[in-house]
């Protein structure tokens, strides 16, 4: 059910928000947390749907704002319908917008329509128009859309304070471009645990630098929560053969990927060795890590990028290679073989298994590779993780602050 | 960062590292009855939502073992279909691969020598291709009678000897005996075989997210701690409620009936649970301790027959079903005496809790299924208000709803709007109902992982067990002399007798 209100305010919402708890005989019982998601239009529906799945786990209110422009105006355009502009589809109406002045930077390009006329008229008043969704399209949460325009636009923090859970902590997260530094932001401001997605902004290289310049233990982006399978894969591979050091280690990942650069950074912060980075354009996210260690190689593998054939086997039973290994700088695709013979339905190598979710491990002494599911994790995971824990990550904030700069090299072609 | 060679740390564990769970190591699991209603419905999808999360290692076996001839694959495609039927996470591909290459089936019957050197031949080509590292995990999920012989056909074949640092552990269901007697001869005979700390003895209910709560709820607030005891609470009311009836159980349900079924394990755990002191920490041992303290200190009341209540479910309408009683359900003797219902009463004789009855109660084809524990606190020992403002407002009480809908309760009186002066009974809920539920884990999953991990403060001990007995034991031996149970009709709240022996005490049952 979803409840449009066009040109309202904070307290109307609060109000009708408590009326619908009464009309549908619920309280606000058992929400755990406010969740503010601060995005762009474009990326309203596809957050809102994570944050809904999430929401059965960790029960929250949501509060999304989309920020309109600070000033636009619009003018009839050639196909402009009556019914564009409508809550439901406000997504629609690029075609009649045309934004003057400046822009937030992640401002959203709206149009007004009042009735069957849009409004042409330059505005610089401020304007707040909201939704809020129950039942079946709000997941276990409540959902409050905020589109708030003109001055409204920079004041984003007294918008939310009154439509916040009373006492109950509160995450904010940024699904698109986040602001320079999240703790001095208004929204942020308000939070406990601050969320970004640095890869899922144009620039991630950049967008990380810039947030790693003003990390705070509260800070974590979800190219870190990305990790946690990988990193515990790798942790509880290494407690299977107690007393064994690592001495260098290896990790082959798409290029570019910010998880694989964390990864390293990771494995450098708390084993103390160097790490090498094999890029490899045709890798989705992590595809291989080797940890070179005194009793031979560990290696979990994803088999599910077609790497290129012929490269220097990695026995299961080759010790002693760890330093050529690294110093090769290609990426591997030796457990291949020993995948297929494993599993039917799994044919690394010539066709990548279809899941794209096999890894398969291999450990000194061990007869033959063992297959692990490792699935590339989804939105929603990675934010229910980020949900249920609260508390400073201070490993993260170890990594992020380490230099992260490794020995780079890329993948051959072929 | 180990600098010191002697005290290697893994580099990648960080005791500030919350977010990695605890996977277990290379291990495989053995399942005797695999055929059996609880391995098809909880066992098998158990160890998928497991694999699905990512808590079981790569290397990992899983052999069932039964009398069926079948092969690897045909059992992995039994498994797996019945893992798609009933698993809680979704069900994966990958997952299913990273279990099915480790699945083996061994043919034989708990008789047959030959068998069991086929099984121990298994594992140890697991070890081989697997890479299992020689840990293996037992679970018998087989009637009782079988345990002995499961048990000495482990020894025989070796399956139970371990060499290095691997291990070999056993987890067995209940019903541990069906007295003291028959519970300490299974423990000689499991402890012949097995040590004791790699006996696992699963108490379902103590894998539950909500009774785990019980002990977060009481230890880490202040609210509730201090009202705690006799000086508030008036008495505890423990109920577990079927609506189902015996089903196909009738073989090893009848001549057990429902105390041994229910109280002795499910239900007096709950009890030490909500009754036990705190706990120096939470680690197994000390958990334990508190536990056994409270079930030594329990005291039944001197005349059982005003205490005690027993039934047999008539025949009626079960909601929209008609329904068979008891005596009339497939292979139950029409003349058996095994009770449906049993409820009991118990005195805890310590300071916190003397002059407060504990009243125990379970059956089958009750009104609805229900598990709860119901702390009823005394009357406000003064009311300013008329008597006739203060008739609808009963004792406080907090409920702790075990299944379904799990949460807490909190029932108190409340004016009733107007402009008289009423008082009336309102419920505070806070549920993790609607909303948690959906992805807290199921017991099976917990209690399994805990097992592979040797993490046992969630199983009851020897100890503990035999200490339930003999708070059974006597109640048992009397209601052997008392003949038939009395009827009650099925989907009603149990026999008149259960009514008045709260009358006795001038209380009466909570409808839960």
């Amino acid at each position: 059910m979803i409840l449009t209100l066009n040109d309202t305010s904070t307290k109307q919402i609060a109000d009708q928000l408590e009326s619908m708890h009464i009309r549908r005989g619920e309280d606000a019982q058992g929400r755990v947390l406010t969740l503010l998601i601060s995005c762009r239009q474009e990326d309203l529906e596809p957050a809102l749907k994570a944050a809904n799945a999430a929401s059965w786990e960790h029960p929250c209110r949501v509060i999304a704002i989309v920020p309109g422009s600070p000033r636009l105006v619009t003018q009839p355009a050639d196909d402009g319908g009556p019914d564009n502009g409508t809550a439901d589809g406000p997504a629609d109406s690029d075609a009649q917008v045309k934004v003057v002045g400046p822009v937030a930077s992640n401002g959203l390009e709206t149009v007004e329509v009042a009735g069957d006329k849009p409004i042409t008229a330059f505005r610089q008043d401020s304007r707040l128009d909201a939704e809020i969704r129950f039942g079946a399209d709000a997941g276990a949460s409540e959902i409050i859309v905020l589109r708030p325009s003109g001055e409204l636009v920079s004041h984003l923090d007294t918008l939310v304070i009154p439509l916040m859970v009373a006492d109950t902590p509160v995450v904010v997260w940024w699904p698109g471009v986040p602001p320079t530094n999240p703790s001095k932001d208004p929204l942020g401001r308000l939070a406990t645990v601050r969320i970004t997605d640095a890869a899922n902004t144009p620039d991630p290289a950049g967008t990380f630098a810039r947030l790693s310049q003003h990390d705070t233990p509260q800070d974590v982006d979800l190219s870190w929560t990305h990790l946690t399978l990988w990193r515990a894969q790798l942790a509880s591979m290494l407690d299977q053969s107690p007393h064994s050091r690592i001495r260098s280690a290896q990790i082959t990942g798409q290029n570019g990927n910010l998880s694989v650069l964390l990864l390293a950074g990771w494995i450098n912060v708390q084993a103390h060795v160097p790490v090498r980075i094999v890029w490899n354009s045709r890798a989705e996210g992590i595809q291989q890590v080797s940890l070179q260690c005194d009793d031979g190689d560990y290696v979990i593998d994803r088999c599910s990028c077609a790497s290129p054939q012929g490269a220097a086997q990695q026995d299961a039973d080759t010790s002693g290679t760890a330093e050529s290994g690294a110093s090769e700088g290609t990426s591997k695709s030796g457990t291949s073989e020993p995948g297929r013979s494993e599993s039917g339905a799994a044919h690394p190598g010539d066709s990548a298994d279809p899941t794209g979710e096999q890894a398969w491990v291999t450990t000194p002494g061990s007869p033959k590779p063992q297959m692990v599911s490792l699935p590339h994790r989804t939105r929603t995971e990675c934010l229910g993780e980020e949900l249920g824990r609260l508390y400073p990550d201070k490993v993260w904030a170890r990594v992020v602050q380490s230099d992260l700069s490794f020995e780079q090299s890329y993948a051959e072609e072929d | 960062m180990a600098q010191n060679p002697d005290a290697w740390a893994n580099p990648l564990r960080d005791a500030e590292d919350l977010r990695l769970p605890r996977i277990a190591g290379p291990c495989s699991v053995v399942i005797f009855g695999v055929t059996g209603d609880l391995a098809r419905k909880k066992l098998l999808p158990a160890i998928y939502d497991l694999a699905n999360r990512g808590l079981l290692p790569p290397q990992f076996g899983l052999t069932g073992f039964g009398r069926r001839e079948w092969s690897n694959e045909y059992f992995a495609d039994w498994v797996r279909q019945h893992v798609k039927e009933n698993c809680r996470t979704p069900f994966r591909e990958s997952t299913w691969q990273q279990l099915a290459g480790g699945i083996r089936f061994v043919n034989g019957t708990f008789d047959d020598p030959d068998a069991f050197l086929r099984l121990s031949q298994t594992v140890q080509e697991l070890d081989a291709t697997r890479n299992t590292h020689g840990n293996h995990a037992f679970y018998l999920s087989v009637p009782p009678w079988a345990f002995p012989i499961v048990a000495e056909q482990l020894a025989k074949s070796g399956l139970s000897h371990s060499q290095g640092d691997a291990w070999r552990r056993v987890i067995i269901e209940k019903p541990f005996g069906h007295d003291l007697a028959s519970a300490k001869e299974l423990d000689r005979v499991i402890s012949s075989v097995f040590s004791p700390d790699s006996v696992f003895r699963i108490d379902h209910y103590l894998g539950k997210e909500t009774v785990q709560n019980l002990l977060a709820m009481r230890f880490s607030n202040m609210l509730f701690e201090p009202i705690w005891n006799n000086h508030y609470v008036d008495h505890v009311q423990i109920t577990m409620a079927e609506d189902i009836g015996i089903g196909s159980r009738a073989g090893y349900y009848d001549g057990i009936g429902a105390a041994r079924d229910v109280i002795q394990n499910h239900l007096l755990q709950l009890m030490a649970v909500t009754a036990m002191d705190e706990p120096v920490d939470f680690s197994a041992r000390n958990i334990h301790y508190e536990k056994a303290k409270v079930l030594s200190a329990v005291r039944l009341p001197k005349d059982l027959a005003a205490h005690t209540a027993r039934g047999q479910y008539a025949e009626g309408w079960q909601g929209q079903e008609h329904v068979p009683g008891y005596l009339q359900e497939r292979g139950i003797s029409p003349d058996s005496t095994t009770e449906t219902y049993a409820a009991i009463k118990l005195w805890i004789d310590n300071w916190r809790w003397a002059g407060v009855p504990f009243y125990l109660r379970t059956g089958k084809r009750l009104g609805k299924r229900v598990t709860e524990i119901a702390v009823v606190f005394k009357s406000a020992p003064h009311q300013p208000f008329p008597a006739n403002a203060v008739q609808e407002h009963g004792p406080n009480e907090i409920v702790f709803r075990i299944q379904p809908n799990e949460g807490i309760t909190l029932r108190f009186g409340s004016k009733v709007p107007g402009s008289t002066m009423e008082v009336r009974d309102v419920n505070m809920d806070f549920s993790y109902g609607s909303s948690f539920t959906e992805s807290s884990p199921e017991a099976y999953e917990r209690l399994i992982l805990d097992v592979l991990l040797g993490e046992p403060p969630l199983f009851p001990t020897t100890q503990e067990v035999n200490l339930s007995w003999k708070i059974l034991d006597p109640i048992e031996k009397f209601w052997s002399t008392q003949g038939q149970p009395e009827q009650y009709e099925s989907g009603t709240w149990g026999p008149d007798c259960t009514d008045k022996m709260m009358a006795n005490d001038h209380r009466a049952w909570r409808l839960p």
